[in-house]
Formats: C-alpha cells, structure tokens, sequence
C-alpha cells in the first residue's frame, strides 16, 4: 500500500464519516421555520416600528445607538446605588447569559436520549435482566420519523427459552426495515457464543416471496436482550402494488455462532457452518437452535416515485446510462451502466459523488454508496443509494455526478455528467414519471404555492 | 416557488419568501454547521441567525449569484465563531459510549471488519472534534460539501493560497491525532496491525 493511496483513503474515510454523521445526527426532517417565523416577526415589528421615523435607515441605525447610550446613561445616574447593591445578581445574571448553549447541549442530549419504547414482553425469569441501551437518534436510519412512517406492532412469540417481540415495521417501494426485540437466557460473561436471528422466510401474502439474503441487522443492546433492526432491499420487487396496506409472513429462526481461537477448535459436526475469519479465529455456526418464529404482519405501503426514463451522459470517455431513478422516504436508488466505450465497469465498483438541484434550487448535495453503517446493502442491490428522505422535493430534478471513485483502486474520474428529469406531485404522471396513487405523505413547503 | 421568486419576495418584505429558503436550505445549512461545531442545539441557533441575517440583508445581496455559497458562508463562519468562543461542549461527552454496537448480518457474519469500520469511523469523529474549529470548517467545505479550493476561497472569503495552507494544515493536524492503527504504514514498515488492512 502506497502513502499516496493511504492519504487518498483517509480522505474517503474522514469524507465518510462526515457524512455518516451528518445524515444519522441531524434529521431531514427538522423543521426551524416556527423559531425563526417567531423571531422575524419581531424583526420585522421593531423595523416597522422604526420606519415611521422621518430618516432612513442608516441614520436610523445611528439614531438608535444614540437614544439607547442617552437612556443607559441615565439609567446608570437614577439607579447607581440599586445596581451596586444587585452587584451579585448581575453577576450571576451575566453567568447566566452563557447558559444557552449549554440549555441546548442539554436539550439535545435529552433528545438523543430518548428511548424508543420498549413494549412488556410476556414475564420471564430472565426479564429482570434485561440491560439493552437504545439510543434512537443513532439509529440507523434516524431520518425516518417513527411516528410519520411504518407502524407500530408489538407483537411477541416465544420458543423454547427465547421470545421475539416484533416493534415496528416499515416498507417503501426501496426499503422494508423491521425492528425487534430477541430476549434470551442471559449468557456467561466469558461466552464465546452469540446468538443470531435467521429471516428463514418473508413474503407478501399472495405476492411476492421476499427470500433472505439480502437482509442484514444492526443490533443494539447486551446481555439477554438484545434489538435488532432488519433492512431488506425490495426495490423493483413491489413496484405492482399501489398506496395500500400490505400483509406479511416472516419467519425467523435462531442461529448460534460460537468463536474459538483457531488452534483450540474442536472438529465440525454435521449441522454447523465454519467460518475462518482474518483474526485467526474460526466460527462455527449452528442453525435452528429456536424458532420457527411465525408473524403475519399488516403494515402500509408507500410506492416509490419512479423515473423510467434512460438518459446517458459523457465525460472524460466514460458513459452513464440513467438506468432508473426510485425516490421513496427512507432511500434514493439510482440505477447506473457505466462504460468506457470498449468495456462495461462494474457499478458496484465506484461510488458516486453527486449532487442535485430541485428545480432551481441548489440545497441538496450527497455522496452514493455507502449506508449510515457499512456498505454491504450497496453491493448487494447494484445500485447507488443515497440515504436520505427527499421524498417530497417535487418539481424539475437535475442530478449532477461529480465523479466516480472507485472503491478499490481509489481511481477517481472527473465529470459531470448530468440528467433532468421531473418529479411532479402524487397523482400526476408525465415524462415517464409513474406515480400510482396519493401518496399518504403530505407534501410540505412553499413550492406548491404560487 | 423558485429560488428567485422567494428571494424577489424577501426583497419586498415579503416573510413568505424566508420559508421558502428556509424549507430548501436549513438542513445543509444545519448539517454543515453541525459538523464544525459538534452540538445540534448550537448548529440550530446558528442556521436561524444565519437565515435571519440573510433576511434583515436581503438588500445587499446579488440575485446575480447563486443564493448557497452567499448564504452558507454566513453560516460557517458562525459555526466558526461560536466554536471558538469556547462555548462548545461536545455531545460525545455527554452521550453513552456505544461499545455495544455491533452489525451482523444474515450471511457473511464478517463481524470482526464491521467492528473496525464502526471503530474506525468513530476514531476519526473523535479526532476531527480535537482540531480548531476553523481547521475542522476547512475539513467539512471539503469533505462535506465536498468543495474545491477555489469554491473554499470564495466560502471563507479567503485566498486561495490560504484555503491550500489551511487544508494542508488541518490535513497534517488530523493525521497526528488520529490512532497510530489508522494512520498509513511508512514505506517499508512491515505493520502487522490487524487493523491496517482495512486502510
């Protein structure tokens, strides 16, 4: 590994995690415009107020300036001997004036900690055990209001010594996220075993089998109980189905993995999987240790806002094929073809810096690829995917691509290459737009106005 | 309404106009002031006096010129200024630490480089939060809104040269405060960290 290329992967890293950041700690859908309404207001009153006053405005300004030295000045006179006696309070008055940031460090750290209910699962020796940890502005994708979007369940099954509690469930023409709870025995503190959820069945009732290998957990907690938060990627797999409530079955089972050191592993048996990993560790996988855990499911769909139109672009003797656009809450995916002209590349292979202007707006800058923790799902779905709710930016599109980098190489090409396209609001349909029912997501902000 | 509908009517005084701008640009705006000053509350207070100044000076801008670089120059400078007022108090100190964070996944089960990618992506966080502000802004035009140097020079009203001197700096400042399991083996160096090979 070169300097020059380890220089270059820092970069991405630090490009990373500036982004992971941004994207997981601060919401797309934060809303300032109440304070600053408020504010502006009393803005705007005080310089109503002010323009009633025969000069303009710098005059005004310095007009101003000398009536507030005039009266603190006589303030000063008529209350000297109050103001010295009120010595301390002014003091602590003034401590007091550096308090708002830390009253908002406050104020954030308690909204950070705000913990995502927990629902009573049925009473259990190991109950009282319980130890999980559940930071839900860290959460992965976090910039889904929970309770905007998805549902609500609370649903629990038992199976030998664990109990599954389904909390949450969300699904969009993009993504389906499922939030659960598994509460176990609780383990030896030196245990080499971990416990782990197999999704051995998903599907659509009448519909669409949904089969596993595209899903994968981020998991919070410790001890005997343990969230889970599954993602499964089912772009392109319910794009049939319109704004309705749809019916799933899941099964899960539970899978053990225990890691020995690779000199003391003992010999395989028959059911288990083995894994030899780069740490000189091995693990051995057993399957069906619980489970079958069976639940139907009844949460509403939201469809994905869908370009079909194929554009291409060229810059620096590299082609891109707009394949497909998906806009849906929790993700965009763009489908690419990339090619030199003599060979195709492998769009798994090289991340997208983009950005992109909504009408002529210019606020929304992303890089693809890589979700808030990790980059399997990317390699996975073949697509690009920016992870951020841009669901109700309606009206012209243009996606700019800056440049691709490839993930391995740190080979950078320079664009741009840009498309257009419209995305109009729900119910309309032009310019290979389909967009298939009112979407339950009201549109907010001021470009329906006139 | 468009970018110049909203600022034609913020030029007549009309609030309707701010909503609009407020609606398109406050979470970049928020986000980038986020990421120089670390606490969202602060990166909140912040975007709103930026967005109030932009309204009380809508007067002296060029509707000539694009209304983002105007707009969010205003706002890290801000982010700057706060930050190095020392009123700054980190998050990460007050949030529990996430040892527990694992990601597992239904095949696979490449658990150990999952661990260092959280690891490393937190061991990077850490350092950027120990440089100066203005060293972490110049990291964030970059990095973040992902700027070249003369879009950098003309945000931080600057000379190019001096966007070059501070990004090589800040660059320099974060290689040295971040863990030696991150930073890139010297030619030669036979480093056997486990961690190295996900550099």
């Amino acid at each position: 590994m070169s300097n020059e290329m380890s220089e270059r992967s820092i970069e991405e890293r630090v490009a990373d995690t500036l982004h992971e950041r941004a994207t997981r700690d601060v919401p797309y859908n934060l809303n300032l415009w109440p304070q600053i309404s408020t504010r502006a207001k009393k803005q705007r009153h005080t310089y109503r107020g002010m323009s009633r006053l025969p000069f303009g405005r710098p005059n005004l300004v310095v007009a101003a300036y000398l009536a507030v030295l005039v009266v603190a000045v006589a303030v000063t006179f008529s209350l000297a001997p109050s103001l010295k006696s009120d010595e301390s309070s002014a003091a602590s008055s003034g401590g007091e004036q550096q308090q708002p940031s830390d009253m908002a460090v406050a104020a954030s750290q308690e909204a950070g900690e705000q913990s995502t209910p927990l629902p009573t699962i049925t009473p259990d020796a190991t109950a009282t055990q319980y130890t999980a940890d559940y930071n839900a502005s860290r959460a992965p994708y976090a910039y889904l209001d929970r309770s905007k979007y998805g549902k609500h369940l609370g649903i629990s099954q038992a199976s030998g010594d664990y109990t599954i509690t389904v909390n949450w469930m969300y699904v969009d023409g993009n993504l389906m996220l499922i939030d659960f709870d598994l509460l176990g025995p609780q383990p030896a503190p030196d245990s080499d075993t971990r416990i782990m959820p197999y999704i051995a069945a998903l599907a659509v009732k009448d519909g669409p089998v949904l089969s596993s290998p595209k899903s994968q957990f981020s998991t919070r907690g410790e001890g005997n109980r343990v969230n889970y938060l599954m993602e499964r990627d089912v772009a392109k797999l319910l794009d049939e189905y319109g704004d309705e409530e749809l019916e799933f079955d899941l099964t899960i089972t539970l899978d053990a993995l225990h890691t020995t050191p690779l000199a003391d592993t003992a010999p395989p048996d028959a059911t288990a999987t083995w894994v030899t990993d780069s740490q000189n560790v091995e693990r051995i996988r057993e399957s069906d240790i619980a489970g079958p855990f069976r639940f139907q499911l009844r949460v509403p769909f939201i469809p994905a806002r869908i370009s079909r139109l194929v554009q291409t672009a060229s810059s620096n003797s590299v082609a891109i094929e707009l394949e497909q656009f998906r806009i849906s809450p929790s993700q965009i995916r763009s489908y690419v073809r990339l090619n030199t002209g003599d060979k195709v590349l492998n769009p798994d292979d090289w991340e997208i810096s983009a950005g992109a202007q909504v009408s002529d707006w210019d606020a929304l800058l992303f890089r693809t690829g890589k979700p808030p923790y990790g980059r399997m799902l990317t390699r996975y779905t073949g697509a690009h995917t920016i992870y951020d709710n841009l669901y109700e930016q309606l009206g012209e599109w243009t996606f700019t691509v800056r440049k691709l980098v490839n993930h391995q190489t740190q080979e950078t090409i320079e664009g741009p290459w840009v498309f257009k396209f419209e995305v109009f609001p729900p119910g309309t349909d032009r310019n290979g737009w389909v967009v298939k029912e009112q979407s339950p997501i009201p549109y907010r902000g001021p470009r329906t106005s006139p | 309404m468009r970018e110049a509908e909203a600022i034609a009517r913020l030029k007549r005084g009309d609030i309707s106009g701010l909503e609009g701008l407020v609606a398109v640009y406050q979470v970049q705006a928020v986000r980038a002031a986020y990421l120089v000053t670390r606490d969202l509350g602060l990166a909140e207070d912040v975007v709103q006096s930026a967005f109030l100044r932009a309204y009380e000076r809508i007067g002296q801008y060029d509707t000539a010129r694009p209304f983002a670089p105007w707009f969010l120059r205003s706002v890290i400078n801000d982010a700057i200024k706060v930050s190095t007022r020392g009123r700054h108090v980190s998050l990460d100190a007050l949030m529990p630490l996430e040892g527990t964070l694992l990601r597992s996944y239904s095949e696979g089960l490449d658990l150990g480089s999952l661990v260092v990618e959280a690891e490393t992506n937190d061991a990077i966080w850490e350092a950027l939060g120990k440089l100066p502000p203005q060293q972490r802004a110049v990291l964030v035009l970059r990095y973040y809104l992902d700027l070249g140097e003369a879009e950098m020079s003309a945000r931080l009203d600057v000379p190019a040269g001096t966007v070059k001197s501070r990004l090589h700096a800040a660059r320099k400042h974060l290689r040295e405060l971040l863990p030696s399991w991150l930073t890139p083996p010297s030619a030669g160096d036979e480093n056997d960290n486990k961690h190295a090979s996900y550099l």
